[in-house]
């Protein structure tokens, strides 16, 4: 499992791509990979924060601490009272930062949530479902996950600063 | 005067024999039920055959994720009707979109989570309000979440955006099938 630093570190190498993506790719031709390597960079982002703050999910009723969502996914799939389909570490994710939004969509991980969420229904699309790449909003993209590497950040920072 | 018997002979048990003649009998017993188990379940082919089953075995597992399909269908709509219902009416007054461009209710499960799905689809002059719509939609997730206790993911892509694998039809159903 990646570290708060590791995963920070992953999350600028697809970020130095998306950005390389911008610069070199005229016409427009790979935009369904500028959304991909945001998601990915987003991912990274996230885990990082977790690796620092460590908040909580609830599966089937038992509250699960999450530091890495892959680790939690891996410990769930070798519990046989947990219920398929298997929790992915993608689900545990989106799973745990919706826990820990508040209603009101204006809490940190609510925002994060928000943000997130964009990146992995578009990257999703692009991916599997075939998404005219033309479509994508590409600088609303970039500010969802500005928005999402912003925000760790201070999460991580607020936390104690152990992952600079 | 009996022959003193030799090391082996004290180490075998004095029933031996009768359990020996027990387990036989039994494992006779348990071919003959075998047996007529085969006899009745060439009986049960033939008889599939007669009503037009080409193969009973893959039939009945047909039948069983058929019945699956359905059962997991029914589910779907139990957990996903209100979020549904509250998504539709919210792109309608929230967002001021006509009801004649929300072109079809699709449910199934996301393919990667696992997690139920409504997928909306819409028609292309919606494109331009894709930005709250998505914002909405992961707020109505957050909403649900909380106040229902239902993890469920509200999607909507337009018309255009897409080859038709998610067009007029429920996407496919992960989980117990």
């Amino acid at each position: 499992m990646g570290t708060c630093k590791e995963h920070k570190k992953q999350a600028f190498h697809n970020d130095e791509f998306r950005k390389f993506i911008v610069r070199h790719d005229r016409p427009a031709k790979y935009n369904d990979w500028y959304v991909t390597t945001s998601f990915y960079s987003a991912v990274h982002y996230i885990e990082a924060m977790f690796d620092v703050i460590e908040p909580s999910v609830t599966i089937e009723g038992v509250s699960e601490t999450v530091k890495h969502s892959d680790q939690l996914s891996n410990k769930l799939f070798t519990d046989v009272t947990i219920k398929p389909p298997r929790k992915t570490a993608h689900a545990i994710r989106l799973q745990t930062l919706k826990e820990n939004s508040e209603l009101n969509g204006k809490s940190v991980f609510s925002r994060i949530y928000i943000g997130y969420n964009r990146l992995y229904r578009e990257a999703q699309d692009g991916i599997y479902n075939f998404m005219n790449p033309e479509l994508y909003n590409l600088v609303s993209i970039g500010s969802r996950l500005d928005t999402v590497s912003k925000l760790c950040s201070e999460l991580t920072t607020f936390k104690g600063g152990s992952c600079k | 005067m009996n022959p003193v018997p030799n090391t082996q002979d004290k180490n075998i048990d004095p029933d031996i024999n009768e359990l020996l003649e027990k387990i036989a009998k039994s494992a006779a017993n348990t071919d003959e039920e075998r047996l007529k188990y085969e006899l009745w379940f060439n009986k049960g082919h033939q008889k599939g055959r007669a009503l037009g089953y080409k193969e009973g075995f893959e039939q009945g597992k047909l039948e069983e994720r058929k019945k699956a399909l359905t059962r997991e269908m029914t589910n779907l709509k139990r957990v996903l009707s209100r979020p549904a219902a509250i998504f539709y009416r919210v792109l309608i007054e929230v967002c001021g979109i006509n009801e004649s461009d929300l072109l079809q209710v699709r449910l199934g499960h996301d393919r990667t989570t696992g997690v139920p799905t409504v997928l909306i689809i819409v028609s292309k002059t919606v494109k331009n309000k894709m930005d709250v719509i998505h914002d909405i939609a992961s707020a109505i997730e957050i909403y649900m979440y909380h106040r229902e206790e239902r993890d469920c993911q509200l999607r909507v892509v337009p018309e255009i955006s897409l080859n038709t694998d998610l067009i007029n039809h429920d996407f496919p159903v992960l989980g117990e099938i």
